[in-house]
């Protein structure tokens, strides 16, 4: 199958003298070109339609007399020797004579029957045969051939312009017709007058008078020949009549009428009246309402493609069908997309194609809708022309650079780009109100240019200067595509005009896919787009739908309008649109409107948004928010402004298309001002310009009211077509809905492309982040914590070990010292600028809070109580329970009863608060209730039996209460001090509730410690006394257990520290004496100097003791006598300080001094030594063990 | 604008402590909550006067005072006057601005905008746009009915002494917001 490119041409198209327009009087002269004037040739690119076959068929059975005739098959009956052969111009009516004078020349001129009918065969073989059959006959009648063509006085005479033959004046066409016909005596009345003849006249001039008559142009006749219009009418009328009577034979006439006819009237065709004059219209009218009067159409539109593959190709029909085949087997093997291959089976393209081969179906449909609905067109010869330009314009390698390889002729393939074929051809002659479509032509689709130009262009440069503006930006196989549908619609818009009413004119989406199929690209999608940026481009009905009519119109483009309104449009005004874009996008969805449920799902970090135009409109609400926010600003912020703001807000997030002083703005990429045609004027700017300029374009767009609408189209359309007006601005309406899709889309390509960084505070300057990518259709917020994630400004997760590296690494303090204030560090994290802090929400901040309280590592103080490990109720809710839960559970109904929140909650490290935990566990045990453990090994214990490694069972077990049915208590009075060797007799009181009966009491003590009695017997409350006695210091323990015989009421255990014997002892610090024992025990410190003040306090400031003694100054100026009674060192020091100015204002002379210190707890000698400055004189009392372990 | 040297409304905005802090703010607005307080002046007075000595024409608490005192400029407000407060012992503080209003127009349109925007919770540029518009373009008799009705709600519900009083005169600008439809 080739290419239509490599497909030969025949000679007189390749050099234009085709000429289509033939001539019948040029081919009686014999001054026709060859391929005219030459019956072979002439046949040989004839194309016999059937209604020509029929026409010649029935022209041959006049002549013979023969009514009714059967060729091939097909059966011919003749009522009327008259033939009218209707059609408007350029309709094949001349070429049918032309074939008609051929016929019957050749059959006049040949000797031989096979001569003749081979090269009739050439024609067709049906006529071939006819003449064949009735050779002789024909031979016998030897028909004359009278052709009378009325564009030249020598073949269609009148009074104007009479032929002087022989002496004789032939002044009419009925003279002329009986001169030719040798009866010329029976009208030389009428000729000579100039009158009509009469019927009978006319038929006795024609009645067996063996001719063929052929009469084309009787229209001009009327206007040329100087007779008055009746009588050429008359004539006419009578020349009907006597050829219907049914006794003429052997006679035929055959009259072209150049209008068309349709049932047996005939109608004026558009453009025709101004040819034409009424008379004949109505004269033809009179000559049709003859009943017996023959009508063939030359040409009907189903021909096109037979004429056209004659007329241009110089391959055989053979040849064409077996390419045509070649075709469809290759196109049939191919893969499409379903569209595309759903559009063709459902049109029977495969055997459409089959029979309009080279040329697609869709190419004829839309050269055919060119001629016929083209009234300035010639229907046949033009259609020729077109077709003839086409394929010469494909030859000449004019749609190289649309296509690689060409194996149909398309409908786009009409070169509407080549400005001769435009002028001579499509708009030739079209009346002004066609002119505007060049306008349109170069706005949508083409630039044209002259063909020379063309020829030298190549591929760049017809992408470059022939393709319309709108379509250079696209993608270069959606430019094809797009210029290929353009074409199409702009064909059709011409032959409709543009105007909605004739919407019937316009191709759907499925003819539009079906015109440029088969091809596999996503010819939909390529509409969408040319919807939206081709100006005049106008759809009626769905944008989706199959059977939207597309076209383009002559109004003036919406994009002229929103031109005039973006001008009023300010950038405050663009400002404000933005920050609406922004609070939708806030919100992640299209349009106002409650957003739909799924998009509730908000960001997890951010507890609040705002879109503000500036710093100082950010509402305190949401700048004083205790929880992360985003603040999204529809304008360019100042650097010190947003320092301002984020200074000490850690927790706020801002989003900004650029701030001065920070981040430099980001210019327009080539391909966003190559993409948005809108932008093309701001190559160099910044994006933030883009923007703007969008948004203006936006709010123009939205601007556009009906009432704009109205006045813009009102120039066009005048009053009284109010139908037209309401079509008009339903089609713009939509055309300015797509707009503000486009425009919306782009708004968003643009905030994506300017809001790139994400601002925030630490450290003291305003950091930011680049890469945030922002979305239409999601949130705001949560793109932005997604990206923050991203950075690793928001944590993974904020867990309780965050809490201790944040007091760690930034406060510097160590937890396990320092209390740690759960406000002051939410404080810290929020307003620090000394630290990296992360971002946060509150909620998980105190989650991971709670997270350290589980872990029992710390406990909790509010308000000076503390929370530690929670107690169980019993011990299967122990068991099952967990303990973490179960004390932040307690925290919080602590603090809501307390109306206290969390940052009133203080967390210490355990070990830090355990004694006085313990104090308060112990002291509000129930009565009736034990404190029980279970530790980790599973051991059940009482609290109060645990004297061993008592902080690490505690933290590691569960506490417990159980209820104790029969509650023992032991009151025991052991001596403060208990010293080894010594014996003690300890007292004890034991009450047993709820028991009346007799109980035993057995004391069992370890080994070294004796005790006498160890059983006792009696009723509650039994009151025993029993001695004790150890022989070495230690840690004793004595086991109690209480029953009633073999019932164990209760099991307890005492602990008795049995200490080792102090001695007291005196010593002066700097006399001579025995060393001290390091571990000897202060007992008190006693100075009797002045500077003796000093080394006390010092000491007593480091370790806690009373301090009591008395000065006495006494000097010139009186005396000063202070009595000491305290445990705050302090007011030593105090007193001390002062001293001296004391001294100096007493003008003291004596001083008596006597203080004593003495510790609190247990102090040695060697923790005091290093506190001591100068120590001479001081008197220490310390006790060391009686038995001198040293 | 009228004689500016006999202003008729004044308008300025007051720190009240609040009873428990609100824990949702972490700075002045979480011990404290704004009051706008709006005064009427009589032919003659001093603008900071008689903020400093009379009782407000009416007072109620307000949210997002940054929009009520960008709406103030643009209804033709002129500031006349800003201290810096400060919060005791919590080292925040406040700008206490007063603004002199043009006309009884001015204060009735501001009024309205103020207990609107006192019903949201969250405002954006974009929704006050559209909220500023709407009071701009509102028809002086409607107007007048509203605020009045607020006006005198707030002296029926202050002396009541019910600590909801606020809501109920909030209701006129939950009417309003229904009949704009705004959300």
């Amino acid at each position: 199958m080739p290419d239509i490119r490599s497909l030969d041409v025949r000679d007189e198209i390749m050099n234009l003298s085709y000429e289509p327009a033939v001539n019948l009087g040029d081919v009686v002269k014999g001054s026709a070109p060859g391929f005219i004037g030459d019956p072979v040739e002439f046949f040989g690119r004839t194309h016999v339609t059937d209604s020509m076959k029929s026409l010649v068929i029935k022209a041959f059975m006049n002549l013979l007399g023969i009514k009714s005739v059967t060729v091939s098959g097909k059966q011919y009956n003749v009522s009327s020797s008259l033939i009218l052969l209707p059609s408007d111009l350029g309709g094949g009516k001349t070429h049918s004579l032309i074939l008609l004078y051929h016929i019957f020349k050749l059959v006049n001129q040949s000797g031989e029957k096979d001569d003749a009918v081979s090269k009739l065969e050439i024609l067709d073989k049906d006529i071939a045969e006819l003449v064949s059959r009735y050779w002789e006959k024909i031979k016998s009648i030897a028909p004359k051939i009278v052709v009378a063509d009325c564009r030249y006085s020598d073949l269609a005479p009148g009074p104007a312009r009479p032929i002087r033959i022989a002496g004789r004046e032939i002044k009419t066409l009925w003279g002329y017709l009986g001169y030719e016909l040798g009866k010329y005596e029976v009208v030389e009345k009428a000729d000579s007058m100039g009158t009509a003849p009469y019927v009978d006249d006319l038929l006795a001039v024609l009645d067996g008078s063996r001719a063929i008559v052929l009469i084309d142009e009787i229209g001009r006749y009327y206007d040329m020949s100087g007779l008055e219009p009746t009588k050429v009418s008359v004539f006419l009328m009578n020349l009907a009549e006597a050829l219907s009577k049914y006794t003429v034979r052997e006679v035929a006439v055959v009259i072209s009428v150049p209008y068309d006819v349709e049932e047996k009237r005939v109608e004026a065709g558009a453009g025709m009246e101004y040819i034409h004059k009424p008379e004949l219209v109505r004269a033809i009218n009179k000559v049709l309402n003859r009943p017996n009067v023959e009508i063939v159409k030359p040409v009907r539109r189903f021909d096109l493609a037979e004429i056209l593959q004659k007329r241009i190709f110089r391959a055989s029909n053979t040849e064409l069908d077996q390419f045509a085949t070649e075709f469809i087997s290759r196109e049939l093997s191919r893969e499409y997309p379903v569209q595309v291959r759903k559009v063709l089976d459902d049109r029977g393209f495969w055997r459409e194609v089959r029979k309009t081969y080279p040329f697609h179906p869709m190419f004829l449909n839309v050269l055919e809708k060119l001629s016929y609905g083209l009234g300035y067109l010639q229907k046949t010869r033009d259609a020729i022309k077109i077709a003839v330009q086409t394929v010469l314009a494909l030859k000449e390698g004019l749609f190289d650079a649309l296509e690689d390889e060409i194996s149909l002729v398309m409908p786009y393939h009409i070169p509407i780009f080549v400005s001769e074929t435009l002028d001579e051809t499509i708009l030739r002659n079209a009346p002004n109100e066609y002119l505007v479509f060049n306008l349109i032509l170069k706005n949508n689709v083409v630039i044209p240019h002259n063909f020379t130009k063309l020829k030298k262009l190549g591929k760049e440069g017809f992408y470059k200067e022939v393709i319309a503006r709108e379509l250079r930006n696209l993608k270069e196989d959606e430019m094809k595509l797009g210029v290929k549908l353009a074409s199409i619609i702009w064909l059709h818009s011409l032959i409709g005009l543009g105007l909605p009413m004739n919407i019937g004119d316009y191709p759907t989406t499925i003819d539009l896919i079906y015109s440029v199929s088969p091809t596999d690209q996503d010819v939909k999608g390529v509409l969408n787009i040319l919807r939206s940026i081709l100006p005049q481009l106008i759809i009626h009905g769905e944008p989706d739908s199959d059977t939207t009519r597309w076209f383009f119109t002559r109004i003036p483009s919406i994009d002229d309008l929103i031109d005039i309104l973006k001008k009023n449009v300010t950038d405050e005004m663009a400002k404000d649109k933005l920050a609406e874009f922004l609070e939708w996008g806030l919100l992640g969805k299209k349009g106002r409107g409650r957003p739909p449920k799924e998009w509730r799902k908000g960001s997890t970090v951010f507890s609040s948004s705002v879109v503000v135009k500036s710093v100082r409109s950010v509402p305190g609400e949401v700048s004083g928010l205790r929880d992360p926010v985003l603040v999204v600003f529809a304008d360019i912020v100042p650097g010190d402004e947003l320092l301002g703001l984020l200074k000490g807000r850690n927790n706020l997030i801002a989003l900004a298309p650029s701030v001065i002083g920070v981040s430099e703005m980001d210019q327009l990429a080539p391909e966003d001002i190559a993409g948005i045609r809108e932008l093309a004027g701001l190559e160099g700017k910044s994006v933030w310009d883009g923007l703007l300029e969008i948004l203006r374009y936006y709010i123009a767009t939205e601007h556009i009211s009906e009432a704009n609408l109205k006045s813009f189209v009102g120039d066009i359309v005048g009053k009284g077509e109010e139908e037209y007006l309401k079509d008009l601005l339903e089609l713009l309406k939509n055309k300015v809905d797509s707009k503000k899709d486009y425009f919306y889309k782009n708004t968003w390509n643009m905030i994506n492309r300017s809001y790139r960084r994400v601002y925030y505070h630490r450290l003291g300057r305003v950091f930011s982040e680049e890469g945030v990518s922002l979305e239409s259709d999601k949130p705001i917020p949560v793109i932005v914590e997604e990206f923050l994630r991203d950075k690793k400004l928001i944590p993974e997760e904020f867990k309780g070990t965050n809490i201790e590296s944040i007091v760690k690494n930034y406060l510097n303090k160590d937890p396990k010292k320092d209390p740690i204030g759960i406000g002051e560090l939410w404080t810290f994290i929020l307003s620090t600028d000394k630290a990296k802090v992360p971002l946060v929400a509150y909620k998980d901040f105190i989650n991971a809070v709670k997270d350290l309280i589980k872990s029992m590592d710390y406990a909790v103080r509010i308000d000076g109580e503390v929370l530690w490990k929670p107690i169980f109720k019993s011990e299967v809710e122990a068991e099952t329970t967990d303990e973490g839960s179960k004390l932040v559970g307690l925290i919080a109904e602590y603090l809501r009863r307390l109306g206290k929140s969390w940052d009133d909650v203080q967390l210490v490290y355990w070990e830090n608060v355990f004694d006085e935990w313990l104090n308060k566990v112990t002291s509000s045990i129930p009565d009736n209730k034990v404190l029980k453990i279970k530790d980790r090994s599973g051991r059940i214990l009482d609290i109060r039996d645990v004297k061993f490694s008592l902080k690490d069972t505690i933290k590691s077990g569960k506490l417990f209460y159980e209820e104790k049915k029969y509650p023992v208590e032991i009151k025991l009075n052991i001596p403060e001090e208990m010293l080894e060797g010594k014996e003690y007799v300890i007292n004890a009181e034991i009450t047993v509730k709820n028991f009346d009966e007799e109980f035993n009491v057995k004391l069992i003590p370890d080994n070294g410690l004796s005790v006498e009695p160890r059983e006792f017997k009696g009723r509650s409350p039994l009151s025993v006394g029993f001695k004790i006695r150890a022989e070495k210091a230690g840690d004793y323990q004595v086991a109690v257990k209480v029953h009633s015989g073999d019932f164990n009421l209760d099991s307890r255990v005492i602990s008795i520290p049995v200490k080792g014997e102090w001695i007291e002892k005196t010593l002066v610090i700097g006399d001579k004496g025995e060393s001290v024992d390091d571990d000897a025990r202060v007992v008190a410190i006693i100075g009797e100097e002045i500077n003796h003040l000093a080394e006390i306090s010092r000491v007593a400031k480091s370790f806690p003791g009373s301090i009591t003694g008395k000065l006495t100054l006494s000097g010139e100026a009186g005396v000063l006598s202070l009595n000491i009674d305290t445990d705050n060192a302090d007011l030593l020091e105090l007193t001390e300080g002062h001293i001296n100015s004391i001294r100096n204002s007493l003008k003291m002379k004596t001083a008596d001094v006597y203080i004593e210190y003495a510790p609190s707890g247990e102090l040695r000698i060697r923790d005091i030594t290093s506190v001591f400055v100068n120590p001479k004189g001081l008197k220490v009392k310390f006790k060391v063990k009686a038995g001198g372990s040293s | 604008m009228t004689d500016s040297k006999n202003p008729l409304y004044t308008l300025t905005f007051t720190a009240r402590k609040r009873r428990r802090p609100y824990n949702r703010y972490s700075g002045i607005l979480r011990t404290h909550r704004f009051y706008i307080e709006y005064y009427r002046l009589l032919d003659g007075q001093k603008p900071l006067e008689v903020i400093e000595k009379s009782e407000p024409l009416i007072a109620f608490p307000v949210r997002f005072k940054e929009f009520a005192l960008e709406f103030a400029r643009e209804l033709g407000g002129e500031v006349i006057g800003n201290r810096r407060i400060e919060i005791a012992r919590s080292g925040t503080y406040y700008d206490k601005h007063v603004i002199v209003l043009p006309n009884e127009i001015a204060f009735r349109r501001h009024l309205l905008f103020t207990l609107t925007v006192s019903t949201y919770r969250n405002l954006g540029e974009a929704r006050f746009n559209s909220l500023k518009n709407i009071m701009l373009a509102m028809n002086a008799n409607l107007l007048n009915i509203m605020s009045t009705m607020a006006i005198d709600r707030y002296n029926e519900l202050r002396i009541t002494g019910k600590p909801t009083w606020m809501w109920y005169m909030l209701r006129v600008a939950r009417a309003l917001k229904v009949l704009y439809r705004l959300d």
